[in-house]
């Protein structure tokens, strides 16, 4: 039987080779989508969740910490670095009492603890006056930054006991202390621990260890007081800087004999400043990078050395006696915590490049004024300085008890730098600088990185950790910045979790007033961030951050399921209509021969029999190919296949093939043995609709005359087409959220490719499914072609003939396509696609193609048929003509077999690439459409930000002058602004100096937030030179939040009067209001 | 199996509305080892009686009983075993399987058949004595028409059936081939015994035959037994 069925193949090559690029194709484009295909809806699953899964779902915060980013549902890398306290531990019980709740993890964010490390002292000569210069070089990744000091001492030889600043030298330190800030925060330990594993990730060093129970927060009143508190640090808190402590000696003769008559000159020629203009020589250098100065630190804590594991002597007990000598305070390790973080202000601007990135944002630097510290005083900075005492005397001092250190790259979060979400509590945020401040791009681009300055751009996440309990202690009431909430039962991205988080969501605000954030189902996303200049210096440039896109992943991930399940099925379910079809057609050609079979005493089952064995050994063949290509897939790109898949990628063909037998099989019992009686007449049977005056209408009888088969056709054509057509419109209506997002593009980028190919293979059966009816059709109507011919027709009108077939199958396909695909969309998504209706149409055009496409062949085959020809005449046993084609059908297979293999191997790298390196591929897949617009039209957004100089009058937003508004300038349906000189009410100033007091009514007219901070933001010019205002006099405020800003939606309005002391010469004069939100400023002429 | 008999042998079809009547109240029967012939006009229903004999279609009224076996009554496997059994077909178009050489073709209806002798061997034998020893591996495009009849008949006589029956068995031919085919046929009937039974339009040929049925308008015109030879 089994060789009856080979002779019958393989002596009909023809159809043979047909029957084989279809089956390879179904095995090819199988082994592609259930195989190889990463996006199958099980791994779809489970790969978001893997790599987009922060450690909690939900965050809660205090009322207030929403920044004006989170309109837009987008949170800055590292958001928790930057909130202060306003959540107490009665609302943080009460939340962890909530049903559902399963961790709640606080963390207080304190403020900058600094910790010194002592590398010992300086060997200098006991005579001297030195200058100690210490340097301390930052390496923020685009270049270094360097902060030098320098003060004086005189050595022992000189008693400096009562001595004034006015000698210009302070009293010996020729000690190499280096000190270095880090974030504090308190944590609970057993929570923390819980929701990143913080206690596995402590490093077994020494005395190193994890929070236990009996570790207190006491308050030891020696000294003025100080906390003392156990501390975990973490090993990695250290920014790229190298600290220079050099020594130089002064070109001053000093003895101990003549010191004081040496320091009285030197204190008459002006102290310091004179000792500046001193030369000096170095004879003493000592330089430590911020690495060294961290192992250093942790040797010191935990008794080990950071290298070899040893034990080591403490500097204490080494140098037992110079302690004794230092003061208590040194000995007792007591440092202090002054700074507090502070968030970034951030400001919308139009993104340069749109495309690429759709959210832009500025940084508004603050500018500070006299009352902050030193280093930052009448200066811009980053983020406003926030003490957490006022004065510095009073700073709070701490003694922190180092237990312990850990390391942060093994705590249990998402490790995978391409995919993580930037909102893990100890992950330091990324920048990259992109552009430079003109906007040309920056290749390479470079990472920035932390400086260690706690009012930077860029800041560290917590690098120190302590107990909630100290936090409240030192901060007071409502210490805990935020909490993030493991919810117990939700384990995956769905609606059910979704309802869960928010319910439990909905329950926390409603117990404590807080506010809550869902953060599972974020998403990464590029954002882009222009960094100004401070104090004049020309900006940084444009960065490139992954921001937190809130809530984002949901949608998109029902989406892509349904999208890409729907594809699969069609897929499927065309090949099975193309084994269908090809089985029926092949039973439509043996129709006769089985009659025959029959007549000659073949049982029918026997018939049946044939069918199923003929398709168990196509499909075993499918099946084997998938394997193959599989296993060569498998062995070349080391790619992983589960055996599940393996093993059903390769039965999936068999089964269709079996199932594809199921008709042909039951069609074979309409086959009447008397039918082998019966020959030679032209179309047995056939519908007709119209009278055939023409080819076309010939045709279209022809096509209805077969209307059962010409239906198979049609619908492996339309299947396919519909899905195209749904899948353009799923991609164009997913481009919104796709491109807005990395896991959108990360979606785009796997699934895409994937929906592509599942179409073309489907549509190329569709090719193959339509070639094999006509071609079938054609032999059928052999006679009725050879009539045509033998009556003088000429070759292009029977071509014709049959493409014009093909049409009408490819016409009727591309109307129930579209239908089909409509009715698909409206299921979905409820609406009619009104705007995408023209795509969707053109779609239709391809089943033409493709039905003209599937006809072609027959079509040649119909024209080249002599009409004469015999039944048995196109098959051959002659040995040279069954070689070639050997040769032929084996080399066609090996082609396609080969193209296939080396197109998976190519193909199979670049999906493991693409999970590992989204970066690079987005490079070439530019973000486009719909992103939310920054408008335009808000002239602050529009504002040319990248010019610093606002000397030059051309450079403001706008002006005019005091007799005029806003309104006259045409920015009036923004913002009202005006200002008009009034009577000063403070008390006369000193001679030569006069007040100017200002009457100014701001009215936001539209949505913005407007930073305004009067004091500040405004000054008045005289030429270049400005004036900061002395006053400021309320008359009526309206959606001013703390005094800072001004918001739109709240009807923001400031009316107020601010009075300035300028010298009498300034008569014209120019009031300038100048922030963050309104760009190069607003300028008021009082001329 | 020795006699066919047909009674109130009635065969319309129809189709798009009309209704042709082939054979019509057609009483009949053959004994085996007769050598008839069935002549007629085209559409006089000589094809469609021989067909209704044949087992390959059904009667549209009357009975055909084979030894008193209603066979058509039957399921279409035991039909098809019956075909196999005792009817031997030969067409006028011969149908040899365009892809399977004169031994294959002539080895069909033996396929997924258990037979008491070796299949082979009784494929070469039949072949043999058509005399196409020579031509066992030819495919029927290779062969002439009379060659391809004579492979046809040999699959017919494969299975040593007690009936032959032939559907213008020398149509397709030309004269001398024909003759040539017919006294095969003769051949097989004399030295094999079994019953004969052709469709022809050829009353020269027709004449040869012990029988001779005529047929006009689907009804049986004559019955003759011929004294010739």
């Amino acid at each position: 039987m089994i060789r009856f069925i080979w002779q019958n193949w393989w002596r009909r090559k023809d159809r043979f080779i047909l029957l084989l690029i279809g089956a390879f194709i179904v095995s090819a484009g199988l082994t592609y989508l259930i195989g190889l295909s990463e996006t199958n809806k099980g791994t779809i699953v489970d790969n978001l969740q893997q790599r987009w899964s922060a450690s909690y779902d939900i965050v809660v915060r205090p009322e207030g910490s929403r920044s004006i980013t989170e309109d837009k549902k987008l949170l800055e890398p590292n958001y928790l670095s930057g909130l202060s306290g306003g959540i107490s531990l009665e609302q943080y019980e009460a939340i962890k009492n909530i049903p559902g709740v399963e961790i709640a993890a606080p963390i207080a964010m304190i403020g900058y603890a600094d910790y010194s490390v002592n590398f010992g002292d300086a060997q200098l000569p006991k005579d001297g006056i030195y200058r100690k210069v210490m340097e301390t070089s930052v390496d923020n990744g685009i270049g270094e930054e360097t902060v030098s000091g320098s003060t004086y001492f005189v050595t022992d030889i000189w008693n400096n006991m009562n001595k004034g600043p006015e000698y210009g030298v302070g009293s010996p330190n020729p000690d190499l202390t280096v000190n270095s800030f880090s974030l504090l925060a308190g944590v609970n330990p057993e929570q923390e621990a819980k929701l990143v594993g913080v206690d596995e990730a402590i490093l077994s060093l020494g005395s190193s260890r994890y929070f236990e129970d009996s570790d207190g927060y006491f308050y030891n009143e020696i000294n003025g007081g100080h906390h003392e508190f156990p501390i975990i640090v973490n090993q990695q808190s250290y920014v790229d800087k190298i600290d220079a402590i050099n020594f130089e000696r002064l070109n001053i003769d000093i003895t101990e004999d003549n010191a004081n008559e040496v320091m009285e000159k030197v204190k008459e020629n002006g102290g310091e400043e004179y000792l500046d203009t001193v030369e000096g020589e170095i004879i003493y250098t000592f330089s430590v990078t911020g690495e060294e100065t961290f192992h250093e630190f942790i040797s010191e804590m935990t008794g080990v050395d950071w290298e070899t594991g040893k034990v080591v002597l403490s500097e204490e007990e080494e140098n037992e006696e110079k302690v004794e000598q230092t003061d208590n305070l040194e000995q007792d390790k007591v440092t202090s915590i002054f700074f507090q973080q502070s968030p970034i202000e951030y400001q919308e601007v139009a993104s340069p490049f749109a495309d690429r990135w759709p959210y832009s944002y500025q940084v508004v630097p603050v500018q500070n004024g006299d009352e902050v510290a030193i280093a930052y005083r009448n200066q811009e900075s980053y983020r406003q300085p926030i003490y957490l005492e006022e004065e510095f005397i009073d700073r709070v001092r701490i003694k922190p008890d180092w237990i312990g250190f850990y390391d942060a790259s093994k705590l249990q979060i998402s490790k995978d730098p391409t995919s993580e979400l930037p909102m893990e509590t100890y992950r330091p945020a990324a920048a990259e600088l992109v552009m430079d401040s003109d906007g040309n791009p920056m290749n390479p681009s470079k990472q920035m990185k932390p400086t260690g300055d706690p009012y930077s751009f860029l800041t560290d996440p917590p690098g120190m950790l302590t107990t909630i309990e100290a936090a409240e202690k030192i901060l007071g009431d409502d210490p805990i910045s935020a909490i993030r909430i493991k919810v117990s039962g939700v384990a995956d991205l769905s609606e059910e979790s979704q309802d869960i988080l928010e319910q439990v969501a909905g329950e926390i605000e409603n117990r404590t007033g807080l506010i809550t954030d869902i953060t599972l189902g974020s998403s990464p996303q590029l954002a882009l961030t222009y960094i100004p200049g401070l104090n004049d210096k020309s900006s940084i440039g444009w960065i490139q951050q992954p921001w937190v896109n809130i809530g984002s992943s949901i949608s998109i991930f029902k989406e892509t399921k349904i999208g890409f399940s729907g594809i699969v099925a069609s897929v499927i379910a065309v090949a099975i209509i193309y084994v269908w079809a090809s089985g029926i057609v092949n039973l439509l050609a043996r129709r006769k021969e089985f009659a025959v079979l029959l007549s000659i005493g073949w049982r029918p089952s026997q018939l049946n029999k044939l069918l199923f064995l003929e398709s168990s050994i196509i499909g075993l063949f499918v099946a084997f190919i998938s394997w193959t290509m599989l296993g060569f897939v498998y062995v070349s790109s080391a790619a992983m296949i589960s055996f599940d898949r393996f093993l059903w990628t390769g039965l999936f063909g068999l089964i269709v093939y079996l199932l594809g037998s199921i008709i042909p099989m039951i069609m074979t019992r309409n086959i009447l043995p008397y039918e082998a009686m019966r020959s030679g007449e032209i179309s047995a049977s056939s519908k007709r609709l119209f009278q055939a005056k023409g080819i076309n209408r010939m045709a279209f009888n022809h096509f209805i005359g077969k209307w059962k088969r010409s239906l198979l056709s049609v619908i492996s054509i339309s299947l396919p087409t519909a899905l195209l057509a749904v899948f353009l419109y799923i991609t164009f209506r997913l481009r919104g959220i796709m491109y807005t997002s990395l896991l959108g593009e990360y979606v785009a980028l796997e699934i895409g490719p994937a929906h592509y190919v599942a179409i073309v293979v489907s549509l190329i059966i569709a090719i193959l499914t339509t070639a094999e009816i006509m071609w079938q059709n054609i032999s059928e109507r052999r006679e009725e072609i050879s009539l045509l011919q033998s009556l003088g027709w000429k070759r292009w009108s029977i071509r014709r003939l049959i493409l014009v077939e093909g049409v009408f199958s490819g016409l009727f396909a591309a109307l129930i396509g579209l239908i089909i695909a409509l009715i698909i969309i409206w299921t979905l998504y409820a609406a009619f696609p009104v705007e995408e209706i023209g795509f969707i149409l053109a779609t239709g055009l391809i089943p033409i193609l493709i039905g003209v496409i599937g006809t072609i062949f027959p079509a040649e085959r119909a024209v080249r048929m002599v009409p004469n020809q015999g039944i048995g005449g196109n098959i051959s046993n002659r040995e040279a003509v069954d070689k070639r084609l050997k040769w032929a059908v084996i080399s066609i297979s090996v082609l396609l077999v080969g193209s296939f293999i080396f197109t998976m191997v190519q193909v199979a790298p670049n999906i493991e690439n693409a999970k590992s390196d989204v970066e690079v591929e987005q490079a070439f897949n530019p973000t486009e459409g719909n992103v939310e617009k920054i408008d335009n039209s808000n002239p602050t957004t529009d504002g040319d930000e990248l010019e610093n100089a606002h000397e030059e009058p051309s450079d403001y937003l706008f002006e005019f002058n005091t007799e005029e508004t806003s309104e006259s300038t045409g920015y009036g349906g923004i913002l009202f602004y005006e200002a008009k000189e009034v009577e000063s009410s403070l008390p006369k100033p000193e001679a030569g100096m006069k007040n100017i007091a200002i009457e100014f009514t701001f009215e936001v007219r539209d949505t913005m937030t407007y930073d305004m901070r009067p004091k500040i933001h405004f000054s008045i010019l005289d030429g270049e030179e400005p004036y900061k205002p002395v006053s400021l006099r309320v008359i009526e405020a309206e959606g001013w939040e703390n005094e800072r800003l001004l918001h739109g939606i709240h009807d923001g309005k400031l009316h107020a009067v601010i009075e300035f002391t300028v010298p009498d010469s300034v008569e014209d004069y120019g009031l300038l209001l100048k922030n963050g939100t309104v760009g190069n400023g607003i300028m008021v002429r009082f001329d | 199996m020795n006699v066919i008999a047909c009674e109130n042998l009635t065969k319309e079809f129809e189709g798009d509305g009309t209704k042709t009547v082939a054979i019509n109240n057609v009483n009949l029967s053959f004994n085996k080892g007769e050598f008839t012939a069935i002549i007629g006009s085209s559409g006089s229903g000589k094809s469609t009686l021989l067909s209704l004999i044949g087992t390959l279609d059904k009667p549209s009224k009357g009975t055909i009983t084979y030894d008193t076996e209603e066979i058509l009554s039957k399921s279409k496997n035991k039909i098809a075993d019956f075909r196999f059994q005792e009817i031997g077909f030969i067409f006028q178009q011969f149908h040899l399987l365009p892809t399977l050489t004169s031994l294959e073709n002539v080895l069909t209806p033996l396929f997924s058949r258990k037979v008491p002798y070796n299949k082979l061997e009784r494929a070469k034998e039949v072949l043999k004595q058509v005399g196409l020893s020579d031509k066992m591996g030819a495919l029927p495009s290779q062969l002439s028409g009379g060659q391809q009849q004579r492979v046809a008949i040999a699959r017919a006589i494969i299975h040593k059936p007690s009936w032959l029956l032939a559907d213008e068995p020398t149509g397709n031919l030309d004269t001398e081939t024909g003759e040539r085919i017919y006294s095969l046929l003769k051949e097989l009937n004399e030295v094999e015994g079994c019953g004969i039974l052709f469709v022809t339009h050829d009353p020269a040929l027709a004449s040869k035959a012990n029988r001779i049925i005529s047929m006009k308008d689907s009804v049986v015109l004559s019955d003759k037994v011929s004294l010739a030879p």
